[in-house]
């Protein structure tokens, strides 16, 4: 097991970010505490010795997210990790810009859980996709595309937010 | 599908992270809608991630976690040893059971001569005393480990 001080520093790194992800799929503040402590709680038990610092956030995630996705699915069977609404193969074109003032935020959380998780991984941890594929447990080589799929779904709810905005 | 994908989108997403661009990154992203997409999409994550920094409660102390890890490590190797003396009964109860056999068998040996005789003396026991000093000290462990506080605990 990592000694205190060094789990304590990072604890102190990782917290604010971790946080920041799992809230993403938790909204109940409480809940997202719970789950955020039990990864660490979890990380603490059973991450293999000699890690590298970056290899040890990447183990926290996956813990993280198999919690969340344990937590999504007692909540909703019926609602899946990386499920696609219809609509989502209708992809518009790339868009050339994304105006300030845009709902990013609702516009995150009208991708499903899963598009939500590997766009802040990608995005925002920047993770590599071989280190996403173990985090989110899929194929490397689907993560590509399932990534195209969801930055494609966000990019069009940002430019139909934009529009909406724009015509009010 | 291709026309989604590009190549030179990890690179663009670290510049976009990073904010450091080369000047190829640069041209490329003139030219690549994919690449401006993801780009984009790096810019208005941070500014989620900024705008939404205020909400992330303060950083808890992490002792609480520490301290519960620990214990439950603690636990987790107390149920090791545990399991480990539950396997030290069943090897001593089979060495009674090989102790008292010999005795019984060094015994009957004595009152038949011709057993005692045999061209195949007991290759266990190899002498008389030797099966009843056995059976002794594999009384004595049994107890001893009966006696010990993980063997308490355990049953």
């Amino acid at each position: 097991m990592m000694d205190e001080t060094r789990f304590r520093a990072f604890y102190q790194e990782t917290f604010p970010r971790l946080w920041g992800y799992v809230h993403r799929f938790v909204m109940e503040r409480a809940e997202c505490d719970d789950v955020v402590q039990e990864a660490f709680f979890r990380f603490l038990r059973s991450a293999p010795p000699r890690l590298s610092a970056s290899d040890q956030k990447s183990y926290l995630y996956r813990i993280a997210t198999n919690l969340v996705k344990d937590a999504w699915r007692s909540r909703s069977k019926e609602q899946k990790w990386l499920a696609e609404q219809d609509d989502d193969d209708q992809v518009s074109e790339p868009e050339s810009g994304i105006g300030a003032g845009i709902d990013i935020t609702r516009a995150m959380a009208l991708l499903s859980p899963g598009q939500r998780s590997l766009v802040w991984l990608a995005y925002v941890e920047g993770y590599e996709h071989r280190e996403i594929a173990e985090i989110v447990g899929v194929k490397s080589a689907s993560v590509r595309v399932l990534l195209m799929r969801a930055r494609r779904r966000l990019a069009k709810f940002l430019s139909d937010d934009k529009g909406e905005k724009l015509e009010t | 599908m291709n026309d989604h994908l590009c190549e030179q989108e990890a690179a663009v997403v670290r510049a976009a992270r990073s904010n450091e661009w080369g000047p190829i990154l640069r041209s490329h992203l003139d030219t690549c809608a994919v690449c401006r997409e993801a780009a984009n999409i790096v810019a208005a994550m941070n500014l989620l991630v900024v705008a939404e920094a205020s909400q992330i409660p303060p950083t808890p102390d992490p002792r609480l976690v520490w301290l519960k890890a620990s214990f439950a490590g603690r636990q987790r190797r107390h149920s090791l040893i545990s399991r480990l003396a539950s396997l030290a009964y069943s090897v001593l109860a089979v060495a009674i059971g090989v102790g008292v056999f010999s005795f019984i068998d060094s015994r009957s040996s004595r009152s038949d001569p011709a057993q005692s005789s045999s061209p195949f003396p007991s290759l266990l026991m190899g002498g008389d005393f030797v099966g009843p000093i056995l059976f002794m000290i594999c009384a004595i462990l049994l107890l001893a480990l009966l006696m010990s506080p993980s063997a308490k605990k355990t049953h």
